[in-house]
């Protein structure tokens, strides 16, 4: 079914919206939570949670044009969330992995608590997401959005694992002296 | 900043790059797996496109060799020992001199991003069913006695990347003097997990002339007709070669010319099959050439405003009509003044050119209002027949404040996997509306067992549920909130969920005092 009308159904309340939801996007909710959180169990909890919020969200929001991105951004957010809940638990090699590599070109001693400035830098990062070539955004946005492992990406993308690591290496290079014109200190 | 901070960061990439990332890479395998498929099946694109005989010679301009209806195969499973999914060497030699029904999609609203190249086009279903291409060409009712054995199942169709291949095909055929690229594209919209379920032969059709689906989201069965139906130049090879249609009318009911909806119009008319005017009528339909004509629904280029234009013009203007077959299975089409009959919801650019001559004698009649007037079924009687439903007729409130109507109710079905029988109620929903819908009430009646009534609960409960002692419901509970929408902050929302023997009855309300809700729920117990 078209995504406006799923969208529709959510707006009227019809719990049909759910099934078609779930139905219609479930795998893809899970892929996204499972590779976050490396835990079949509370992957699948995360999607059940993402339905809940798409519930409570819908409306007064309409995601008629982005219904899956909009879906799937929730569930990274109650994905990190988990994580973040339950400090004790180990997490997932994935995550530890690319936040390192993150670290490289981001401003250093920036302060996410400021929320205007947060607000700004998360805005430059989309302007330099803009300018990227369609490849390359999409290996980087898997990679820090999606969360992919590298080999993953490199056979979704039909590239040699070496190929997405130079990709990757090169655009946060880019993105560290995009920040840097922009006036951050990276 | 630590490790959740710097992932923070990108929390609020834009929505499309998202979009793009999450199906990047997906077009490329798929083009990889379906042209060599497709060059081995060359199924002939454009309804009504007939390569070497009949209708095609009329178009010749149309004629075009497509890989898409390809995909459809391909994306097709089945779960059962029926092959629904052809093998492409499975394909007979003479596949390119057979008609295949399937349209032309709106190629040139495309933007340039991807998303903004996927078609518009209403509902439209379509597979491979043992080497035979199905499309939809009518929906019925749920309780229509027309599923005959199961001929296997069909599984959500997983084919998410159409618009990438769309813009694949695009550059493929940039430079060349083709107005469209020589495929066919079935959008993202229509394909992926559309078409879902058992199928069934329908009774007094044999499958190659006609099979069916139940949908159970959407609470009616779908009527698919082969490809071969259309395989002549007139309009008999379907109404006659497929649907029988002069041994198994019934009658022909209209409606007025306002309405071109025709199940739900108000003023209609029924006709006898044995009549003058309607036998002319079929032999009308059975005598016209099909054309190419943009005034279907689901025409690339229809246009609300011009089907309005022909309407309010005498010379063109039409009626709709449903010859009934019986067994409440009826063809839904338009009949124009102008000879033009449009049919059904799924034959895309394609009507039937009819002698107008013979049309006339039914136009003259239905001018003047002939016939024996349709009872309109009113929004009453179905919360009657919502009342009389075995499971949970009895948990239908007896009540319902002044100030609201019923707007709409729903009953749904379980069926019988195996035959397609109805064999329980899944749930019943009925909507209440003011006249403005300042305030609404949406009432649903479950079975205590369903995972969606834990989900009900859950809502309830997470929303801040607080208990609502409601005597005699075993249980219960209700949560009163403001509503939170933009527009009325101040509007007030409550969620109720009650348990009444093995049901649960689960009430979004709008606008409505929590009191009216609680007395709605109440007269559940006075019936």
């Amino acid at each position: 079914m078209d995504d406006s009308k799923i969208v529709d159904l959510f707006l009227r309340r019809d719990e049909t919206a759910l099934k078609l939801t779930e139905a219609k996007y479930g795998k893809r909710l899970f892929g996204l939570a499972s590779s976050i959180l490396g835990d079949k169990e509370t992957a699948s909890e995360c999607v059940n949670d993402t339905l809940l919020k798409a519930w409570d969200s819908i409306p007064p929001n309409e995601p008629r044009k982005f219904l899956p991105a909009y879906l799937l951004r929730i569930t990274r957010q109650l994905a990190f969330d988990r994580i973040r809940e339950d400090s004790a638990k180990k997490r997932s090699a994935t995550v530890t992995e690319l936040t390192r590599e993150i670290e490289e070109c981001i401003p250093s001693g920036f302060d996410m608590t400021e929320e205007l400035e947060a607000k700004e830098l998360k805005q430059s990062i989309n302007r330099f997401l803009d300018k990227l070539s369609r490849d390359k955004r999409d290996v980087f946005i898997r990679r820090y959005w999606f969360c992919d492992p590298v080999a993953d990406i490199a056979a979704r993308m039909g590239f040699r694992e070496s190929k997405v690591k130079t990709m990757l290496f090169r655009t946060r290079n880019e993105l560290r002296s995009y920040l840097e014109k922009e006036g951050y200190r990276v | 900043m630590n490790e959740f901070e710097n992932i923070d960061l990108f929390d609020e990439i834009d929505e499309k790059h998202i979009a793009s990332a999450e199906k990047a890479g997906k077009a490329k395998r798929a083009a990889r797996l379906f042209l060599p498929i497709a060059a081995g099946l060359c199924l002939v694109m454009g309804i009504g496109l007939i390569l070497g005989k009949g209708l095609g010679n009329k178009h010749q301009g149309a004629h075009e060799i497509t890989a898409l209806a390809t995909e459809t195969a391909v994306n097709t499973q089945t779960a059962t020992d029926v092959p629904l999914t052809p093998e492409p060497t499975e394909a007979p030699a003479d596949e390119a001199d057979k008609l295949y029904l399937t349209y032309v999609g709106a190629m040139h609203e495309a933007g340039t991003d991807d998303y903004e190249a996927i078609p518009w086009g209403i509902d439209y279903y379509m597979f491979i069913y043992n080497g035979k291409e199905y499309f939809m060409f009518s929906y019925l009712d749920p309780l229509c006695d027309v599923i005959g054995e199961k001929l296997g199942t069909v599984e959500k169709f997983d084919f998410q990347y159409s618009a990438h291949w769309f813009s694949d095909c695009v550059e493929e055929n940039a430079g060349t003097d083709t107005e469209h690229p020589p495929y066919i594209l079935l959008s993202e919209n229509e394909l992926k997990g559309t078409v879902e379920g058992n199928i069934y032969s329908v009774k007094g059709f044999g499958p190659d002339e006609m099979i069916c689906m139940r949908l159970d989201y959407f609470n009616n069965i779908l009527l698919f007709t082969a490809d071969n139906g259309i395989t002549d130049n007139y309009g008999a090879a379907f109404f006659e070669d497929v649907l029988h249609m002069s041994d198994n009318i019934t009658e022909l009911r209209y409606y007025s010319h306002t309405d071109i909806s025709p199940r739900d119009g108000a003023n209609g008319y029924a006709i006898g099959a044995d009549t003058n005017e309607v036998g002319l009528l079929l032999e009308a339909i059975n005598e016209a050439s099909w054309v190419e004509d943009t005034r279907t629904w689901n025409s690339r280029y229809f246009n609300e405003s011009e089907t309005m234009a022909l309407q309010e013009d005498p010379a063109t203007n039409g009626y709709s009509i449903a010859l009934d077959l019986g067994g409440s299975m009826d063809v839904q089409i338009v009949v124009y003044r102008d000879g033009i009959i449009t049919i059904g919801s799924s034959f895309r650019d394609m009507a039937l050119s009819a002698e107008v001559s013979k049309l006339q004698p039914l136009f003259d009649l239905m001018d003047v209002n002939g016939g024996r007037s349709l009872k309109v079924s009113t929004q009453k009687d179905k919360l009657e027949k919502c009342k009389a439903d075995p499971r949970f007729g009895e948990m239908v409130p007896s009540w319902y404040p002044n100030n609201l109507r019923v707007t709409a109710t729903y009953i749904e079905y379980v069926t019988d996997s195996e035959t397609g029988a109805i064999i329980d109620t899944d749930h019943i929903r009925i909507d209440y509306k003011d006249k403005n819908h300042d305030s609404i009430i949406y009432l649903w009646i479950m079975p205590i067992e369903r995972k969606d009534t834990d989900y009900s609960i859950k809502c309830a409960v997470k929303a801040g549920a607080t208990i609502v002692d409601l005597n005699d419901f075993d249980t219960s509970c209700m949560c009163i909130r403001k509503s939170g929408h933009e527009e009325d902050p101040n509007d007030l929302y409550s969620q109720s969920v009650v348990t009444y023997k093995d049901a649960v009855i689960y009430v979004e309300a709008f606008g409505t005092l929590p009191s009216t809700v609680v007395r709605l729920l109440g007269s559940i117990l006075d019936r």
